[in-house]
């Protein structure tokens, strides 16, 4: 039900786990030679670029053999050349939804931090307000965001709300996860020294949380955008949510989809961004992954694995 | 004066809710409405009789109707018609129809597809649906763009929505006074170009804030979030009065915009080709529900209530906005029978987008001249 010390490891991996190999591959990535780095390259990027081309390949040429008209499912060549036709537009409405996600993203990782350390310091707040956070992952979006348009008109405001709800748990989440899997030995060690409590947060249990921080992070970044786009959705002057409204009104399902495009482009840079900052905020993360590992592998960095482990966190925190 | 607003729409808004799980309790009510009705309409393959049973179920004892006294087809043909939106008073005369037994006589069983988001022209053109719900608006758009739907009856006659303000918006006398102020709209492509035509015909710049708000727009405009909107005046208009929320119209034909047909019905060029007689049959028994409609609003209204109880909760606004239309003359055409299309009526309101530049081709290049409007509409479908 709740998030109980028992379900710790399967929730989010907690720094003591074993690292997964995923990690581990690209910590090795980085410190080695030109030519692993261009193995590795082959290695990771290859079969998925391999795979998205045959799948391109295969829907135009359904396209055009069969006749689709395109209205109902334009074919890729369109959906580019339409796309970066009106790029113009399109870059106009993306400013927009990423001030947004950029804006409700910067709120959601300083309160969801502030709540975690909160949880983490006292059992009150923890009974309290955890079953409250996951309560609002149950809320169906669909339904409040039109209400919020209500609440709040149709500024950006509502947007931001949306992406706080969407992005505030997981993040959360990472980092109570995080401060629980401290290593106790180093708890003990430090206490022994004549440590107080804040001294023991600051020394240890922040820093060792921080890849479980990271974790939630990923996950809630990928969340973000799309958050935004719905909110637009429901009302708003701009953005690419009205944008796919205004295209679909037009009979224009290849500007809908190239709006989509956009959409999943931002979404992964901001994820692979994560790993970027990851990296630069807490360099022993990939020194000890490097440390620990034994070969790359062929697996990917890991976001099926998360996303996973964030369904399974979901279905265990009692959905 | 925004946060007392904002404090009374949040009563409005809990009030809303506390209705949707009135409604909810409806549901099994509503269930078995509807599976009295599958009956009913099955049932004729059985025996005679069954229309008088099919009308009591759905209109509650109403007078003998239209097709009340014919005996039905043996085997019916189902026929599905998309709805564009929840059901409201632009779709009474296909429940009256359904209701009095027009469709199970003439060998259909209606089934009523309902708006899920999707656009009722693709769908249609697509085979998802026969019949849809769709706009003069979005049909010339789709039409040159190459959907291939075709119009075969205009459900309404004549434009049925209107520039709306607060009625005490005193500094807006007249579209001109909209420069400069905050649509809240639909995100349909004809919004602006017909508000920039209509505001410059009033002498004013055209110039004005665009939010795409959707079913929020009304409550945008009554709470001052956004200044002006374009509401279904028999509708939005009335509920609007009911909730005592006065607002003030300018007519788009007042400021030289063509007359359009507003909501007209669709169908698919593969139907014309290959089912016209179905097409027909279709079209002949939609015909007498809303002619009886247009002759009978009162009753009718109740039909349409009766139908779907948990989707129109608002008594007054149905029989009212129902009543609005008969008596406004938006039912019948020129003739005297629903449905008819004028094809130059239908051209020249799609001439008026075509020349607000909005209209595209299928490779999304706005068309350099104009297209043959006509291509687009069917009016000898209807009963002669």
């Amino acid at each position: 039900m709740s998030l109980d010390h028992a379900d710790r490891t399967t929730v989010l991996t907690s720094p003591a786990s074993p690292p997964t190999p995923e990690m581990a591959s690209r910590a090795g990535m980085k410190a080695s030679g030109v030519r692993r780095a261009l193995r590795h390259g082959v290695v990771e990027v290859l079969p998925p670029l391999v795979l998205f081309a045959a799948l391109i390949a295969v829907w135009q040429i359904y396209v055009d053999t069969q006749n689709v008209r395109p209205t109902t499912l334009p074919s890729p060549s369109r959906v580019v050349e339409q796309g970066w036709r009106f790029h113009d537009t399109i870059w106009g409405h993306t400013k927009v939804t990423m001030k947004e996600v950029a804006i409700g993203f910067s709120f959601s990782v300083l309160f969801g931090t502030l709540v975690a350390i909160a949880i983490d310091f006292s059992g009150t707040v923890r009974r309290s307000l955890l079953p409250l956070l996951v309560a609002s992952q149950t809320l169906p979006i669909v339904a409040i965001a039109p209400l919020m348009i209500l609440w709040f008109g149709f500024g950006i405001e509502p947007k931001i709300y949306v992406v706080i709800l969407v992005t505030f748990f997981p993040i959360t989440v990472g980092w109570v996860e995080g401060f629980r899997g401290t290593e106790a030995e180093a708890m003990s060690l430090l206490r022994s020294m004549g440590a107080n409590r804040w001294k023991v947060f600051r020394y240890v249990r922040f820093p060792s949380a921080l890849p479980s921080f990271f974790l939630g992070f990923r996950i809630a970044i990928t969340y973000s955008v799309v958050g935004a786009i719905f909110a637009e959705y429901v009302g708003a002057k701009k953005g690419l949510g009205i944008f796919m409204q205004t295209s679909k009104n037009s009979f224009r399902t290849d500007l809908v989809l190239a709006a989509v495009v956009v959409t999943a482009v931002v979404s992964i840079t901001l994820f692979m961004l994560t790993f970027v900052a990851q990296r630069l905020l807490i360099p022993w993360w990939a020194a000890s992954r490097k440390q620990l590992t034994a070969q790359p592998t062929s697996s990917s960095d890991g976001a099926p694995g998360i996303l996973s482990q964030w369904w399974s966190s979901r279905t265990r925190t009692g959905e | 004066m925004k946060r007392t607003s904002r404090g009374r729409w949040l009563v409005g808004v809990l009030a809303a809710l506390a209705l949707v799980a009135a409604a909810c309790g409806d549901d099994d009510d509503d269930t078995t409405g509807a599976d009295t009705g599958t009956d009913a309409t099955a049932a004729p393959a059985t025996g005679g009789g069954t229309t008088a049973a099919s009308t009591d179920a759905a209109g509650g004892g109403i007078a003998a109707g239209p097709c009340a006294d014919t005996p039905a087809a043996t085997e019916l043909t189902t026929v599905k018609l998309q709805l564009d939106w929840t059901p409201n008073t632009n779709h009474t005369g296909f429940f009256v129809a359904d209701a009095l037994g027009c469709y199970a006589q003439a060998g259909i069983k209606l089934e009523i597809l309902p708006y899920s988001g999707g656009n009722a022209d693709e769908i249609v053109a697509s085979g998802q649906a026969d019949f849809g719900i769709s706009f003069h608006n979005s049909i010339s758009l789709a039409g040159p763009a190459g959907v291939p739907i075709v119009a075969v009856a205009a459900i309404l006659q004549k434009t049925a929505e209107a520039i709306a303000v607060k009625a005490d918006r005193d500094e807006i006398a007249s579209p001109k006074d909209l420069d400069g102020l905050t649509y809240a709209g639909f995100g349909g492509p004809q919004e602006v170009p017909v508000l920039t035509a209509i505001i410059q015909a009033d002498g004013g710049e055209g110039e004005f804030e665009v939010a795409t708000l959707n079913t929020s727009a009304y409550e945008a405009v009554y709470n001052g979030d956004a200044d002006f909107t374009i509401p279904f005046t028999l509708w939005e208009g009335i509920e609007a009065t009911l909730n005592n929320e006065p607002v003030k119209y300018f007519e788009y034909s007042d400021y030289g915009l063509p007359n359009q047909y507003s909501v007209m019905l669709v169908t698919s060029q593969d139907n014309i080709a290959g089912k016209a007689d179905l097409v027909k049959t279709f079209l002949a028994a939609s015909q007498k529900g809303w002619d009886y409609a247009a002759a009978n609003p009162q009753e009718a209204g109740q039909i349409l209530l009766d139908a779907n109880p948990s989707e129109l909760t608002n008594v007054e606004l149905v029989l009212q906005s129902a009543q609005a239309m008969a008596d406004g003359g938006y039912l019948l055409g020129p003739g005297g029978h629903w449905g008819e299309i004028d094809p130059a009526v239908f051209s020249a309101y799609s001439q008026f987008l075509f020349e607000a530049g909005i209209i595209s081709d299928a490779d999304g290049n706005a068309l350099d001249a104009a297209p043959d409007w006509t291509l687009y509409i069917n009016n000898t479908l209807l009963p002669a």
